[in-house]
């Protein structure tokens, strides 16, 4: 049994415009989540001021675990982060990768990792900096099926959660922009079954 | 900041003219100081060799002095073949190159991007060069979307290690496979595969690897007056 319940979540919006969908998809993901019993704290990043990662390693050898750039809230962001069960990166699939939003987030979150290396699933891996990391639920949205961009950004979520030391597999759900209401809820539900399964063996 | 090779803002050049115009396009923000800068200039090196015209521009300009952003698109417009080197952050590509794909598909029309052909240079700092495939399959994905040629790519792993005073030693398969790149890029075909199977030989054994980098760390903490304690747990 795991000693980590899933009890938080936070969501990252990445979509770069405001939509009834992504509206609607946020409430469906914080609704089903609650039922279980999660609290989600949604974050729509496009209405952030978020500063690029500058590439400086700071947060690696001057200020470890903090971007020593304070004018923005991503050490908040990290902080809350790593005091959650759930990341959730909801986001338009771009080239089967994240929205630049995701990203934008994304890349400075290395603070809450080490820069030592170490072996993990056969790999290398940054080492923990904390004891618990997230699990990583990627989210992604298309117009229509794709298969090239639904294998990539399966392939990216699974190798996210790898650098958060799951080995569980990826923990992803691909909706469509014409899917129904009900379809999305199901397949919401789906994963969120899925996940508490795949968490209870960890 | 962008090196163009003329003043000439608005050229009308056809696809003929910009098949032998390449453009770099450095998606790192340490910018010329990069590993992604030094590969990538070096391609551009021999290709100027082989008669072709080249350029660069810095990604993170579009982001940080978004001005920039006419002047991105009229060198993707007056350039055949784009080269985008860039680093692995966080199992994908920076913000800035994911940002520039994102204006450049909604553009794909007006900057006639089915003329033109892509090539990509990856590198990352785990010692395994895989690291960057997935990164690549979203610049591949890009390049199909937008009806660009494919020319392949080159993943680089170990890339902290490189660097202008050490590239003649440690660089030496990277040398040859950008050469060997320039080379088939001359003769209009693509990268080949003996480039892309040298670009991933390890430039120097695991260990060797992991004990510099972990010393490195070390080292740099160590010059500032205070002790520094990088396994900090500061959300804790």
């Amino acid at each position: 049994m795991n000693a980590y319940e899933l009890k938080k979540a936070i969501l990252f919006n990445g979509f770069l415009e405001s939509s009834v969908f992504e509206t609607s998809v946020t409430q469906a993901i914080v609704k089903e989540l609650e039922k279980q019993n999660i609290q989600t704290k949604p974050i729509i990043l496009r209405d952030m001021q978020i500063s690029p990662c500058d590439g400086c390693f700071f947060c690696w050898m001057k200020t470890p675990g903090l971007c020593h750039r304070t004018h923005d809230p991503i050490n908040t962001i990290n902080y809350d982060i790593i005091h959650s069960d759930i990341y959730i990166i909801f986001t338009p699939i771009t080239f089967g990768g994240y929205s630049s939003e995701i990203k934008k987030v994304q890349d400075r979150m290395i603070s809450l990792v080490s820069p030592f290396f170490e072996t993990f699933h056969g790999e290398t891996h940054h080492k923990k900096r904390y004891p618990h990391y997230p699990l990583v639920w990627g989210i992604g949205v298309l117009s229509n099926p794709e298969p090239l961009q639904e294998d990539i950004f399966k392939r990216l979520v699974h190798r996210n959660a790898l650098n958060l030391h799951w080995n569980k597999g990826p923990v992803y759900i691909i909706l469509y922009e014409h899917e129904s209401s009900s379809v999305i809820n199901a397949k919401i539900r789906d994963s969120i079954r899925v996940m508490e399964e795949l968490y209870d063996a960890k | 900041m962008t090196q163009s090779d003329s003043e000439q803002s608005f050229l009308n050049l056809n696809n003929h003219e910009n098949s032998h115009r390449a453009l770099l396009l450095v998606g790192s923000p340490k910018r010329k100081k990069s590993t992604s800068f030094l590969l990538g200039n070096y391609l551009l090196e021999q290709l100027r060799h082989y008669g072709f015209n080249v350029n660069t521009f810095m990604i993170h300009d579009i982001v940080q002095f978004p001005s920039k952003l006419p002047l991105f698109y009229q060198e993707i417009k007056n350039h055949g073949i784009l080269i985008m080197a860039q680093p692995l952050y966080f199992d994908s590509l920076p913000y800035p190159v994911i940002k520039a794909l994102e204006l450049l598909n909604i553009k794909q029309e007006d900057l006639s991007l089915h003329t033109k052909k892509l090539l990509v240079i990856m590198n990352n700092g785990f010692p395994e060069p895989h690291h960057n495939y997935v990164a690549i399959d979203i610049l591949r994905c890009f390049a199909e979307k937008t009806g660009m040629e494919w020319l392949g790519s080159l993943a680089l792993a170990m890339g902290p290690v490189l660097s202008p005073k050490n590239f003649n030693f440690f660089g030496k398969n990277a040398k040859k496979a950008l050469q060997l790149t320039a080379n088939a890029l001359h003769e209009g075909k693509r990268v080949p595969d003996v480039a892309s199977h040298l670009m991933e030989r390890k430039i120097m054994p695991y260990w060797i690897y992991k004990y510099l980098a972990h010393y490195s760390w070390k080292s740099h903490a160590r010059k500032n007056a205070k002790q520094i304690d990088l396994h900090a747990r500061p959300h804790e």
